[in-house]
């Protein structure tokens, strides 16, 4: 009974997403999931990084800067193509990853944040700077969206498209987790220390992760240049940053859905909270942050993660060792008496 | 077991909450207002001139409806914040193209997210009327028949300050000193071009950033370099810091600024330091003019404080929108876009039509700054 | 020529590179007690500045009354951010990560309110330290009368701080905390009190920061926003993170060295200048620019 009830949900769910365009009310609707979509590969990029592998970074913005600005001056300058301007813009973030990883073999934590967050405001720094190369503040134009033929992309087909990027990027990180790169991420997360006595190269996980989540950012990032048609320096300033965070906290970092849940809360909170009411306009980013507040001080596992935990209540399913290892509190004596 | 109910809880009133205000969205007013989309910042970084923009628009809106609105029908203006942010601005836009379905948009006033977004209007044939002020979307740049300007474009006001510079003041050498935004070089630009119209070029042109708060490394070059005037590109708060360090360095040549320098946002964080100090301005509250008079004092009692730069020229719009509807004859956005080529107002900001440009208007004022208000030195109509 | 643009960079980077020490400060007092960084510390300064301008240019109170308030508020903000987001975050099985994005969000929520109820545009920090034109005159160089006054403030306060922490019984018991804090429960001290005044220490002096910031940076978002924050850090992190006096002298590096990279480079490329110091000096030296000892973490 329990089983089919789970089938019925998750092929439910299913439907939803194949048929989200025929729901869709407007293309406004769909261009915010589309956004949506994107900011949950970030976010899940995150979630891997931060929750899983532990390594806080608050320059995730940059990354996806790097993938962006990439692509986009590959297609209008150059006139590449533009699968190999993203695979070319993708390649580039994970490099960049890379070299934000080296600093996370000696620094913990809050320094390790100030490394990242140095590294974000660096990218935009010299995108609002470098005018000639970036457009500037000025913006740049005239990328090229994706064409079908010789038609560009309507709002319906780009959903698709990153419905299915996005689905195999879960995937990808579902096999990661249950994989031995994964528990090595859990491990050096766990103690660093105890980890490496294992034999676990831990220079070479924390390489692994940066590479990874920089590169899924910088995915997100070129597929935003060719969504838009045009950039400017705004999103991925250090505010992104923090907000692509909170989408991972507020999704939950230590479980596979936290970047799904998170990004696409996120992404649909302030839209929903444009209310046509006089005045409003002004306290909807107030009642955004309150809200994401009140979830991380209530619900700091996540609302992935209690989604799921009560999920499988219903179905009656005992979660997986590993998931409920995580959602285990890691227990912090100093503040407790 | 209690953990669970509780999670189950939050997470059915948060599902609540967000297919609740998605089922409110989608309720329509019946009695059938004419919908009319306002973009404009009100958080963000940069100048947040989101309350004037709303202000000047809001009063006008008022005014209409309860004067028996656009033939009987009322006007409703929703309102929603661009974070002076392309980004985000191509979103509100599309919300009010496709989702609220307005008849006219209002904004962005940021010239970048201007540029961003034209097109969406132009295929959805919906008219956008901006505020935004650079030439880099003029008609003849772009070809967009729904984008309009409510007010006179950089161009227009950089090609006055120059006239000022180089007829009244007769200066030779000038000194410019210019920001970073897209705002600020797009002005250098001009005034390059037309200092040359009169055989000038800049002696020394230095760049400052916003948000910094020493000038005086590039003030010294200024003044070493031996301009006779010094010409700001700036936005205020910058502004007030070059003219409290060039009062500091007894820089003592006249000081001509562009229209970020002619708002209240400024002399109030200069103090005493913008005394004579003077720029072209987009809107002059002193204004004798008995249109300029009546806008101040009606914005005064409904808002409690003057009106700056960009209110007029949303307050002017919105009745320019009156009068195309009324003219066109129905709601219908293709012919209130065709509506809005041909029509002419006399509004605040004087005697509107729209040129070549797809420009309402070009008037603007050099004036002078005496401690307390702007003296009005001359104005172009 | 030269020499008086280096004597005049000094004097203001030495200035406004304490007030940056002072953010530090902020930094240090909350990392010594609970372990954790607040993201908004930043927004204590705003918060006081606005609050200053309040009573002082809104409501016409006079300048102590205006200060000695607003300091009081904010110290009471220090005391309910202890209780309304720490104290349930770490009930609800929160860690340091979880703690760092509330107060991220902290930060931007401020500067919503903020805005809201004051509008985005910079007021101007009323006359209080002199008319902001004024500025005295050594020799060659001019200096903004302004800067006399931020100084001396700072100093006092140092001072001030010095006296608490090294002489008084709570001062002792504080730093006996921060050292070590199952011992000091041991010996009898009243951890829970020292807590909350770390908490209280923490906003008050980055608040009093932010009125000294305000007649540069004038009372805007700006003093509760990212750039100047980071800064804050910065000066933290120069000094080790443990020692408050290595957190001042790290602001007036980081301040000079604001000033001088507008000097030698571009002002454009002060920014990306700062943070490039900042990483190199985390990778290089993470205890701190002078080797202080053990770094916690």
């Amino acid at each position: 009974m329990r089983q089919i009830l789970k089938k019925i949900i998750y092929s439910a769910f299913l439907a939803i997403m194949l048929l989200l365009p025929f729901f869709s009310r407007s293309d406004y609707d769909l261009f915010v999931t589309n956004k949506a979509l994107l900011n949950i590969i970030l976010a899940s990029g995150l979630v891997f990084l931060t929750g899983f592998a532990g390594q806080i970074s608050l320059g995730q913005a940059g990354f996806s800067a790097i993938g962006a600005y990439t692509s986009a001056l590959l297609t209008t300058r150059l006139g590449v193509p533009i699968p190999i301007a993203i695979i070319c813009s993708v390649f580039l973030s994970v490099i960049a990853g890379l070299f934000v990883a080296i600093p996370s073999f000696r620094l913990k934590a809050f320094f390790l944040s100030l490394v990242t967050i140095s590294f974000g405001q660096i990218i935009y720094l010299l995108l609002v700077n470098l005018t000639d190369f970036t457009g500037g503040s000025r913006g740049l134009f005239n990328i090229p969206f994706m064409k079908l033929g010789k038609s560009p992309f309507t709002n319906t087909l780009y959903y698709y498209l990153f419905l299915i990027i996005t689905a195999l990027v879960v995937l990808l990180m579902n096999r990661i987790k249950y994989s031995y790169i994964g528990r090595q991420m859990f491990a050096i997360n766990d103690d660093e220390v105890a980890a490496e006595a294992c034999a676990i190269n831990s220079k070479r996980a924390k390489f692994f992760a940066f590479g990874l989540s920089a590169g899924l950012a910088g995915l997100s990032g070129a597929l935003y240049a060719h969504l838009f048609g045009f950039l400017t320096p705004d999103p991925f300033s250090f505010f992104e940053s923090s907000n692509f965070v909170a989408m991972a906290v507020v999704g939950g970092l230590r479980h596979l859905s936290g970047g799904v849940v998170g990004g696409f809360l996120l992404t649909w909170l302030p839209e929903l909270l444009r209310l046509n009411i006089s005045g409003f306009e002004n306290y909807y980013l107030i009642i955004n942050c309150v809200i994401v507040l009140l979830v991380i001080v209530f619900l700091p596992y996540g609302l992935g993660a209690a989604l799921f935990k009560a999920l499988s209540r219903l179905w009656g399913e005992k979660q997986s060792a590993l998931t409920l290892r995580n959602l285990k509190n890691k227990s912090n004596n100093i503040e407790r008496e | 077991m209690i953990r669970f109910f509780r999670n189950a809880f939050i997470v059915l009133v948060l599902l609540a909450l967000i297919g609740g205000s998605i089922w409110a969205q989608g309720k329509i007013d019946p009695s059938k207002p004419i919908k009319i989309v306002l973009s404009a910042p009100f958080t963000g970084t940069g100048s947040i001139l989101g309350d004037y923009i709303k202000g000047g628009a809001q009063l006008a809106v008022d005014e209409i409806n309860s004067s028996g609105g656009v033939e009987g029908a009322k006007f409703q203006l929703i309102v929603y914040d661009d974070q002076a942010n392309a980004s985000t601005a191509a979103t509100v836009v599309r919300r009010a193209l496709y989702e609220d379905k307005a008849v006219a948009i209002f904004g962005p006033n940021m010239s970048a997210a201007v540029i961003g977004v034209h097109t969406l209007a132009q295929q959805a044939k919906i008219p956008m009327l901006v505020g935004a002020t650079s030439v880099s979307f003029r008609y003849d740049k772009v070809k967009n028949d729904y984008l309009f300007r409510l007010r006179a474009d950089d161009g227009v006001k950089v090609a006055q300050q120059v006239k000022y510079i180089a007829e009244v003041l007769k200066a030779k050498k000038p000194g410019a000193i210019v920001g970073s935004t897209d705002y600020c070089t797009s002005a250098l630009d001009v005034a390059k071009q037309a200092f040359e119209k009169y055989g000038i070029k800049f002696i020394d042109i230095e760049m400052m950033k916003e948000g910094d708060k020493d000038v005086t490394a590039q003030i010294t070059k200024l003044k070493n370099s031996g301009i006779d005037v010094l010409v700001g590109l700036t936005h205020e708060p910058e502004a007030a810091v070059v003219m409290k360090q060039v009062r500091q360095m007894k820089l003592t040549v006249p000081a001509v600024g562009f229209s970020a320098w002619g708002v209240p946002a400024f002399t109030d964080l200069a103090g005493d330091a913008a005394i004579g100090v003077i720029s072209v301005q987009g809107f002059n509250p002193t204004d004798p003019d008995p249109a300029v008079k009546k806008f101040v004092d009606a914005y005064k009692a409904k808002w409690g404080n003057e009106p700056s730069d960009p209110a007029q020229c949303y307050y002017d719009g919105i009745y320019l929108l009156k009068k195309a509807i009324e003219m066109a004859g129905s709601t219908d956005s293709v012919k209130i876009a065709e509506a809005l080529k041909k029509v002419e107002y006399t509004g605040v900001q004087g005697p509107m039509k729209c040129d070549d440009l797809h420009n309402y208007t070009n008037v603007c004022y050099i004036s002078q700054f005496d401690g307390k208000d702007w003296k009005i030195i001359s104005k172009l109509q | 020529m030269v020499l008086n643009d280096f004597l005049q960079n000094i004097i203001g980077g030495v200035t406004v590179g304490s007030t940056y020490g002072l953010i530090g400060l902020g930094v240090v007092f909350l990392w010594q007690s609970i372990n954790r960084i607040n993201f908004a510390n930043i927004s204590s300064a705003m918060l006081t500045a606005y609050l200053f301008y309040s009573f002082y240019t809104q409501l016409h109170f006079n300048f102590f009354f205006s200060f000695i308030t607003s300091i009081a508020i904010i110290a009471i903000y220090g005391l309910l951010l202890r209780y309304l987001v720490f104290e349930p975050i770490s009930r609800h099985g929160g860690d340091k990560l979880e703690f760092v994005v509330a107060t991220l969000m902290l930060c931007t929520l401020w500067l919503s309110v903020i805005k809201v109820l004051y509008g985005g545009l910079p007021k101007p920090f009323p006359p209080v330290f002199g008319e902001s034109t004024k500025f005295v005159q050594i020799g060659p160089i001019s200096i903004p009368s302004v800067y006399f006054w931020i100084f001396f403030v700072v100093v006092l306060l140092i001072f001030a701080l010095f006296l608490f922490l090294r002489k008084s019984i709570i001062g002792k018991m504080l730093r006996a905390t921060a050292q070590n804090r199952e011992a000091s429960l041991l010996m009898g001290i009243n951890v829970n009190m020292t807590t909350s005044l770390a908490f209280m220490l923490s906003t008050t002096i980055v608040g009093i920061a932010g009125i000294l910031l305000a007649p540069i940076y004038f009372v805007s978002l700006e003093l509760g926003g990212g750039s100047i924050g980071v800064k804050g850090f910065a000066s933290a992190v120069m000094g080790g993170l443990i020692d408050p006096f290595g957190a001042i002298l790290g602001g007036i590096a980081i301040g000079l060295v604001e000033n001088f990279s507008t000097l030698f480079i571009s002002s454009a490329y002060k920014d990306i200048i700062s943070f490039i110091i900042l990483v190199v000096v985390l990778i290089w030296k993470p205890r701190g620019i002078f080797n202080w000892t053990a770094k916690g973490d």
